[in-house]
Formats: C-alpha cells, sequence, structure tokens
C-alpha cells in the first residue's frame, strides 16, 4: 500500500520513531538503549515509491502497516509485534 | 574498472521468412513470421563500488531490480537496503549512496544493535572496508 509523506509522519509518531535529517529522512525505533529497525524516507512531497521498502523494514506486514496508519495499533503493539518476531527480547516471566 | 553498460542491449529478434515455392502465377504463398523472444533488461547484478571517496567494497553485493509503478527498484536483499530512481541507473546511486550512508550509521550504534540490524552490520563488515587516508585522497 502506498505511503504519503504525512503518513510516514503518523508512523514515526505511533511507532515512536527517532528520526534525524539527511540526504533522506532516517527513522528508527530504539527499545532499552538497543536500535531494533531502522528506516528512511526520501525527501519530496508525492506518493513515497517506496512503501513496500518501508514496511519490509520496519518488520510489518501489509495489514499491521493500515492499522497503525488508522490509529489502532500503538508503541506497545509494535514492541509485542518485535517481540514475536524475537527481535525484542521476551518480557521475564514475574 | 568496468565500463560495462548497466542495462544490456540485446540486438533485434530475428525475424525468419519461410515461403512455400510456388511457380509465377499459381498458387499463393503462405508467410510465417517467427519472432524470438521479447528484448530483456538486466534483472541482477554484482554491485562492486559505493562511490564514496571513504569506503571500499571488497566483497560485491548481490543486487536485483523491479519495477514499482514508473520508477525502478535496486534490492540489495542481503542487507535489507533498497535504492529508487526514474531509471535503472538512478536506482543503483541511490542505492550505493542508502548503503554508505547504512555502513556510517551502524558502525556509529554498532555497540547497541538489535539482533536483524546486528547481522546486517556483520554481512556489510564481511563486504565493506574503510580506504586509508591516502588511498582516499
Amino acid at each position: 500500500m502506498p505511503i504519503r509523506p504525512h503518513e510516514y509522519a503518523t508512523l514515526e509518531n505511533k511507532l515512536g520513531l527517532k528520526s534525524r535529517e539527511g540526504r533522506d529522512r532516517h527513522s528508527w525505533f530504539e527499545w532499552e538503549g538497543n536500535v531494533i529497525t531502522r528506516t528512511r524516507r526520501s525527501h519530496g512531497s508525492g506518493e513515497l515509491p517506496h512503501s513496500h521498502a518501508i514496511r519490509q523494514q520496519l518488520k510489518l506486514n501489509e495489514e499491521q502497516l493500515r492499522e497503525f496508519l488508522a490509529c489502532k495499533l500503538y508503541r506497545d503493539d509494535y514492541v509485542a509485534i518485535l517481540r514475536d518476531k524475537g527481535l525484542i527480547e521476551p518480557k521475564e516471566s514475574s | 574498472m568496468s565500463t560495462a553498460p548497466l542495462v544490456e542491449q540485446f540486438p533485434a529478434p530475428p525475424v525468419k521468412h519461410q515461403a512455400d515455392e510456388v511457380k509465377p502465377g499459381e498458387g499463393t504463398v503462405n508467410l510465417t513470421l517467427v519472432f524470438g523472444a521479447p528484448p530483456q533488461i538486466v534483472q541482477t547484478l554484482q554491485l562492486g563500488t559505493l562511490r564514496h571517496p571513504a569506503l571500499r567494497v571488497i566483497e560485491p553485493f548481490a543486487v536485483s531490480f523491479a519495477m514499482e509503478g514508473e520508477n525502478v527498484r535496486a534490492c540489495a536483499e542481503e542487507i535489507d537496503e533498497f535504492g529508487f530512481g526514474a531509471s535503472y541507473s538512478g536506482a543503483l546511486v541511490d542505492l550505493q549512496h542508502a548503503i554508505a550512508e547504512l555502513y556510517f550509521t551502524l558502525e556509529e550504534d554498532s555497540e547497541r544493535l538489535g539482533p536483524d540490524l546486528a547481522r546486517v552490520w556483520s554481512v556489510l563488515q564481511t563486504k565493506i572496508r574503510h580506504r586509508d587516508a591516502n588511498q582516499a585522497a
């Protein structure tokens, strides 16, 4: 699914990504001080040509991406997704 | 340094004319045109330079190309990095910049990478070296 620049900003916000400007806009997700996922978007106002790549780099499937953009999922859900994929260590059971 | 074009040019497809033998004024002529496969463009290549003065590629990256709308996507799957452009060469240049930037970013954060990015950093370390100051100059 295509992503527009304002939707990329929504993703940054909902996933709690940090970012910096360079040749492109770079965004990354940190958890407990570690960098877990990263992506980038080119500067420009139109539909981003590499939406598929952004989704892949953030380790999301189409449905998850859609739900983040629709504000149905938030940062905690992203943490759970990354845990399921083994990219974040599982919670210690109490 | 190789100067081979990024997009290989294929010759025009062969055309075979086949006609029955007929005598003047009698019979018909059947003409069969047999076309070869349509021209194709290169879909993969080995990328051996990043166009960056401080970095040297010692083991090439496998890059695949695909159309995405009107743009071309160049993908280095083993490091999960992509480049985009209006042409093949544009996408490749974008990918080269992206890989160089990725290298410096992960190098800076190398002590605090999650498992997937640590894997990517490991691949980059096997394929890229810093040029020494004399080489870069």
